[in-house]
């Protein structure tokens, strides 16, 4: 199943998330189960599992990481490992220190510059996958894939650094 | 009820036959029921003029009384007198008793499953229920002088799937056709129109976040809801079912303890007398600046003032907790205060001055309260139902639910895998893989269980799926994929399949809480026995209202799409197969009638998923044009 095409969309990682948004209130709007509470059973099926499958979609296509993974999919090419991702030590390195700076972090203001870094991080491979993907080669693909992995890396470490934010916003307040 | 008028191929269908569609708010402590007339929900009045139905049912040996006079009951006759059943939906009898002791039934010996026994025998939580909705639905069927089509029944956002399948079985018990079970905050949202601008003018600019703000007597819940273009979301919900207007009356009642040195005998003993007492005080205190709290404890007459600064002194700390769980919603909505629009009260102990102060300046928004509390959820349900029955063609609106309590499965060491997180938006299927640790092994156990912790203990086990006839193979070769799925009323059902062989395992559901399907038909065959009903002509009545359902639905989708969409001879075939099943459906062969549904099913299938996609498309495509 293409996501993409279920919304009527290019195959694209740099997706417009609000034209995203626009079908997704379009397709609702026809699926619904609401919208068939009084119609046959049959409808009442068929209608569920359309909704069900644009909710998902929906929610694939909704973040980068787990977009990338189905355009991947979309063009069958297999997830990168972990021993690629950790083969990089330029990687580990920066992974480290971000991890390091997260741990020794004790009040907002320190949190807060971190969570700059990570976003000019998160951009970076946004556009970086954002090209790899466009090029669409079986060679950019491969290296897309093994991006996507540390995107994961780098999306995960945001949220630990917003969740221990609200930690100290908490404790404080 | 009056059979719909088919309309022949290629005619419209008959003048629009009103369908009635009603709402219910089925409360812990009082009920109500509410329809759109003349274009206008409102709620219905028994003929004492009561909106509010008391939540209590009496078992008298030959009659079940419900409503005020088996409120009035409640004392004289407290084992057969059934209050707040709503606590025990889909709840084991110790989850109940944790929070409340000294209760003054008889109950049977399944934990599990408690039920209450009473003088007209055992009667489990599920059928006091039904009673409760069959005096709502005598109440709306004497107020429309009509058969009803449909109901939507309102549920705490909070409610787990065994509370929630409870309710749905109820409604089943009482001969009621659920449209669908409604979130009590999404309702209340309804009820102040916070759709209209949009779905009516396109100049509309009620887009926006509301939050709803629910504190009844025993319960909070918050939920923060998120409008856009005529499309309702539940970003988020959070609660505490523990908590409520009561624990203002409790304070009062602590207080006042102390200040004339009760002791703790006493406190017990003229509990109930003090609470009553608190609460007429409490609700003074919304308009008057101080009132005399009086009471009659062993012959001496205490009387203790209590100011309206006094009062907010004593349950500011409890208001707090309310706010601290609106802080959390708003967090799981990835939302700030800067984002709330519009805040809607609902539950009576939003009458008391300080939670409106408190609330509204925590969300820095005037709450909305034009519509009495108690009775705003029952008419946002109203709305719903009239919608959903198929009244308003043209409405736009529409609802967005999310799964309110994650659902995951057992996973080695009692730990819970999530599967479903919570706040996810419904329908939706999740799938997951599992595999065989032994060879040959056939069958495999899976534990369903819903709540945020992550141990086995701390969540509700909400059923154990046996996974039988699985095909022997070498241990680990075997991928079992099990699919959970959750509907719009938010229940869940689960298919499994073994992926190589493609054989569907077979799965029986043992729910940890509430009943089994087989259990549930037992007691409406039972229920129709003793009301003297005829089972049968009642079945046979359901299938040829399905079969009108279907033949109509379907001449109008030939009407509409059969010369673009169907060959001339699957045209033939349908056709032929919809005038087999209106013979069947004249007659009073039920089988007969059931296999002319399946057949007519089967030979449309193709049609109607040809009508989906072409219906998509053109929205679609219509929506491109939109953005050039």
């Amino acid at each position: 199943m293409n996501y993409f095409s279920l919304f009527n969309l290019p195959v694209q990682f740099d997706l417009n998330l609000e034209v995203l948004e626009q079908k997704y209130q379009v397709l609702q709007k026809i699926t619904h189960p609401d919208r068939y509470a009084s119609a046959s059973e049959q409808e009442q099926r068929l209608y569920l599992q359309k909704n069900t499958q644009i909710n998902d979609a929906y929610h694939v296509l909704g973040s980068a990481v787990s977009r990338g993974e189905h355009i991947l999919d979309v063009r069958k090419v297999p997830r990168a490992s972990e021993q690629e991702t950790i083969g990089d030590t330029e990687f580990l390195m920066q992974q480290m220190e971000l991890r390091e700076q997260l741990a020794s972090a004790h009040d907002v203001v320190q949190l807060e510059i971190l969570n700059k870094t990570i976003q000019a991080t998160t951009a970076d491979y946004n556009e970086r996958i954002t090209l790899l993907l466009n090029e669409n080669t079986d060679d950019s693909n491969a290296k897309a894939a093994v991006e996507l992995n540390k995107l994961k890396f780098v999306v995960k470490l945001s949220i630990e650094t917003r969740e221990r934010e609200k930690h100290i916003e908490k404790s404080q307040g | 009820m009056a059979l719909l008028q088919i309309a022949e191929p290629g005619q419209s269908a008959a003048p629009h036959e009103k369908k009635i569609g009603i709402g219910i708010d089925l409360g812990t402590t009082n009920s109500l029921v509410a329809i759109v007339q003349s274009g206008e929900a409102k709620t219905i009045a028994d003929q004492t003029n009561a909106h509010l139905m008391p939540s209590v049912v009496q078992y008298q040996p030959d009659q079940v009384i419900v409503g005020q006079h088996a409120k009035l009951a409640a004392d004289n006759d407290p084992k057969n007198t059934i209050v707040s059943v709503k606590r025990f939906m889909g709840r084991s009898l110790q989850d109940v008793t944790q929070h409340w002791q000294h209760l003054p039934y008889e109950f049977t010996q399944d934990e599990k499953n408690p039920a209450f026994i009473t003088a007209q025998g055992v009667k489990n939580p599920i059928q006091v229920s039904a009673d409760i909705l069959i005096a709502l639905k005598i109440r709306a069927e004497q107020s429309v002088a009509d058969d009803i089509t449909g109901v939507v029944i309102t549920v705490p956002a909070y409610y787990d799937d065994a509370q929630r399948q409870s309710t749905k079985d109820a409604a089943k018990l009482a001969g009621l056709n659920v449209l669908r079970l409604l979130n009590e905050p999404t309702a209340a949202a309804i009820a102040y129109g916070l759709d209209q601008n949009t779905a009516q003018n396109n100049l509309g600019t009620n887009d926006g976040v509301i939050a709803v703000y629910d504190l009844g007597g025993g319960t909070f819940d918050v939920s923060i809801l998120k409008l856009n273009k005529g499309v309702f979301e539940v970003k988020a919900t959070a609660g505490d079912t523990a908590l409520g207007g009561d624990d203002f009356d409790l304070a009062i009642v602590n207080y006042v303890g102390e200040k004339v040195a009760l002791n703790d005998q006493q406190m017990t003993r003229f509990h109930r007398q003090l609470m009553s007492e608190a609460k007429r005080v409490k609700e003074l205190l919304s308009t008057e600046e101080s009132t005399l709290f009086t009471s009659d404890i062993e012959g001496h007459l205490h009387s203790v003032e209590i100011t309206k600064t006094l009062l907010d002194t004593l349950i500011s700390t409890t208001i707090k907790r309310t706010i601290e769980t609106c802080s959390q919603a708003l967090d799981d909505a990835k939302l700030g205060i800067e984002n709330i629009d519009k805040v809607v009260m609902v539950g009576g102990s939003t009458r008391v001055p300080l939670v409106r102060n408190m609330v509204s300046q925590f969300f820095q928004a005037e709450p909305l309260t034009s519509i009495d509390p108690d009775r705003v959820v029952a008419i946002g349900a109203g709305i719903q139902a009239d919608i959903l029955v198929g009244n308003k063609p043209g409405n736009d609106m529409l609802l967005l639910d999310v799964l309110p309590l994650s659902l995951g499965i057992e996973t080695m060491g009692g730990l819970v895998e999530k599967i479903i997180p919570r706040n996810t938006t419904i329908p939706v299927a999740r799938a997951q893989e599992f595999t065989t640790f032994k060879d040959g092994q056939t069958a495999m156990m899976v534990h369903v269980l819903q709540g945020e912790r992550e141990l086995v203990d701390h969540c509700r086990s909400l059923a154990k799926f046996d996974l039988t006839d699985m095909p022997p193979m070498a241990a680990g070769a075997a991928h079992i994929r099990v699919t959970f799925q959750v509907d719009a009323d938010g229940l869940l059902s689960v298919t499994a399949m073994e992926k190589s062989s493609k054989v569907q395992a077979h799965i029986e559901v043992k729910p940890s809480y509430g009943l089994e399907e087989s259990e549930i038909l037992e007691m409406l065959t039972a229920s129709m026995q003793n009301a003297n009903t005829d089972m049968q002509a009642r079945m046979l009545r359901e299938k040829q209202v399905e079969a009108q359902r279907v033949l109509e639905s379907l001449y109008t989708a030939i009407e509409a799409d059969g010369d673009e969409l169907l060959s001339a001879e699957e045209r033939d075939v349908i056709e032929f197969s919809l005038n087999e099943l209106k013979k069947a459906s004249e007659g009073d062969n039920e089988s007969l009638i059931t296999q002319q549904i399946e057949k007519v099913d089967a030979l449309s299938q193709a049609f109607a998923s040809r009508r989906m996609d072409k219906a998509i498309n053109l929205a679609l495509s219509g929506q491109s044009v939109d953005n050039l």
